[in-house]
């Protein structure tokens, strides 16, 4: 079921089984830090006599969702996936949280997820291991694993997340579901904590591409509290029925992006791929500028802005757990040069990625080069060659961040071990509205958003 | 010529312990090989790619 066909069901009804699910799926899938049951139940009752009255907010009217515990939520405990921020109550909402509120929406908890948003295995040292739900010993990627394993077990039909360097679509990737990272300003990091002010979009993760349009038009547009928040104008989102690509220019990279992949990926990757070609788009072979240098400059952006957010918690170095620890301390020994000099060429690569649009109208690879890893599994082999988890998960996204570039994370089909591989699209600035339309195409035509967890059978 | 991140963190961050510091300069080290050539590739005029805006820009 999706966002708009839950409209036929009460607020109340979808809020319990929200709730059931959530509370059900918990000890197994620990997506959940904290369940709002009692406000979630009081909210839902409030939609629903809102709708008995006749005033209907629009398509979140009433629909259970969930936020990742980066995103402030008045008088609701705000971890970010710390021990430092454990007892930490927020008095004031993040922009996303009043926003998706305004809309009707029905907050039911917050979502686990990798601590501070700085890792990509959401195995959390405080609060325990996010499990995958097609297959609980496997990682459902990060930051926002809690967000991807709560949509994936159809507990919610949304879960923010917030994608620094993949952390929306790495999720969305592992765990099978869909993820927007939006273009850069496109909605407000208001009342988020912060790891990367130059880095960090927020976006959800849905069961479906137009439940993703639908969400992002909630909360996309321009927040004068956030000072990168943009004003250019925000377009509608939802593609109609039978979307045309007809005449669609779909960059293929040539270079980068389909090396040192799985098979599976790769295969299912370029099926997709075809499928486009069949619906009457035009691929069209690209050159991508040297993605494996911008994840360089990304990464010397991220552990310096990461660093100088967190400094005032680096003299508790006993409450980080080691992975991000060691990530802070190799912030510590960039100099400020290195930093600068990062971010000058983050401009020279926006200058050298902007002339792919000459060719393309977006550009499609894979989102993952391997499906989900195993909790505690440091490499994967990729290519004959074993790679850190970490870098194979982010080879792919991370630099998407740099340029601050739109790209829709949907699934593909499974690897014949059963778990999700994903495609990735990419747009140009501000233009999700095309990858929307692209992805709901995709998705008409392929099967791959009807199979289902195998949590999901157990449960039922 | 590869910096020496071991006598960066001794000086700049003597409290990571010896037996942490694989796990912090190794990374750097790897990293350092692809990021050096970006930075000597940038045009003398390029400026950093944030801005400060010294008041708040009016609706268009």
């Amino acid at each position: 079921m999706n966002i708009q066909e839950a409209a036929q069901y009460s607020s109340l009804e979808l809020t319990q089984a929200a709730l059931r699910s959530a509370s059900q799926l918990n000890p197994a899938l620990n997506a959940f830090l904290t369940i709002t049951e009692e406000s979630a139940l009081g909210r839902a009752r409030q939609m629903d006599e809102e709708r008995a009255s006749g005033r209907t907010r629009g398509p979140l009217h009433g629909i259970p969702i969930a936020v990742k515990d980066v995103f402030c939520t008045k008088g609701v405990r705000t971890t970010c996936g710390s021990k430092l921020l454990a007892g930490h109550v927020p008095d004031h909402d993040a922009a996303v949280v009043e926003l998706l509120a305004a809309a009707g929406a029905v907050l039911i908890g917050k979502t686990g997820m990798h601590e501070f948003a700085y890792g990509i295995t959401s195995n959390n040292p405080h609060y325990g291991a996010v499990r995958n739900p097609w297959n609980t010993d496997c990682i459902p990627g990060g930051s926002s694993g809690g967000s991807g394993a709560a949509v994936a077990a159809e507990s919610v039909f949304m879960a923010m997340g917030s994608d620094t360097g993949g952390s929306i679509r790495i999720p969305a990737a592992y765990c099978g579901t869909v993820g927007i990272k939006p273009t850069t300003g496109r909605v407000s990091r208001f009342g988020v904590m912060p790891l990367d002010f130059t880095l960090d979009h927020m976006g959800p993760l849905t069961r479906t591409v137009r439940d993703a349009a639908l969400c992002l038009q909630a909360i996309a547009g321009h927040d004068a509290r956030d000072e990168s928040s943009s004003r250019h104008p925000v377009p509608n989102f939802l593609p109609g029925a039978g979307p045309t690509i007809v005449g669609l220019r779909i960059g293929i990279p040539e270079n980068f992006y389909f090396d040192h992949i799985h098979p599976d990926v790769e295969r299912n990757v370029r099926a997709m791929a075809a499928t486009a070609a069949q619906l009457g788009a035009v691929l069209v072979p690209v050159q991508a500028p040297d993605i494996a240098a911008l994840n360089a400059v990304g990464r010397v952006i991220l552990l310096s802005e990461a660093t100088a957010t967190m400094s005032n918690f680096l003299d508790r170095r006993e409450d980080f757990g080691a992975d991000v620890l060691a990530l802070l301390d190799q912030g510590r020994l960039l100099s400020a040069a290195d930093y600068i000099n990062a971010q000058r060429v983050r401009r020279l690569f926006q200058q050298e990625f902007a002339r792919l649009w000459e060719h393309a109208d977006c550009i499609l690879t894979p989102t993952t080069p391997n499906p989900a890893p195993l909790i505690g599994q440091t490499t994967v082999e990729l290519g004959g060659a074993q790679e850190d988890v970490r870098l194979a998960s982010t080879r792919l996204v991370r630099g998407i961040n740099v340029l601050g570039l739109p790209a829709l994370a949907l699934p593909c089909g499974l690897t014949g071990g059963r778990m999700p591989t994903s495609v990735q699209l990419i747009g140009k600035p501000f233009d999700e509205a095309t990858l929307f339309r692209l992805g709901a195409a995709l998705e008409d035509a392929t099967p791959h958003r009807h199979v289902s967890p195998p949590v999901l059978s157990s449960e039922r | 010529m590869a910096t020496n991140w071991k006598a960066i963190a001794a000086l700049l961050a003597p409290d990571i312990p010896a037996g942490d510091l694989e796990r912090v300069t190794v990374p750097l080290e790897g990293l350092e090989a692809q990021f050096r050539p970006q930075v000597a590739r940038i045009p003398l005029e390029t400026e950093p790619a944030y801005l400060m805006a010294v008041v708040p820009e009016e609706p268009v």
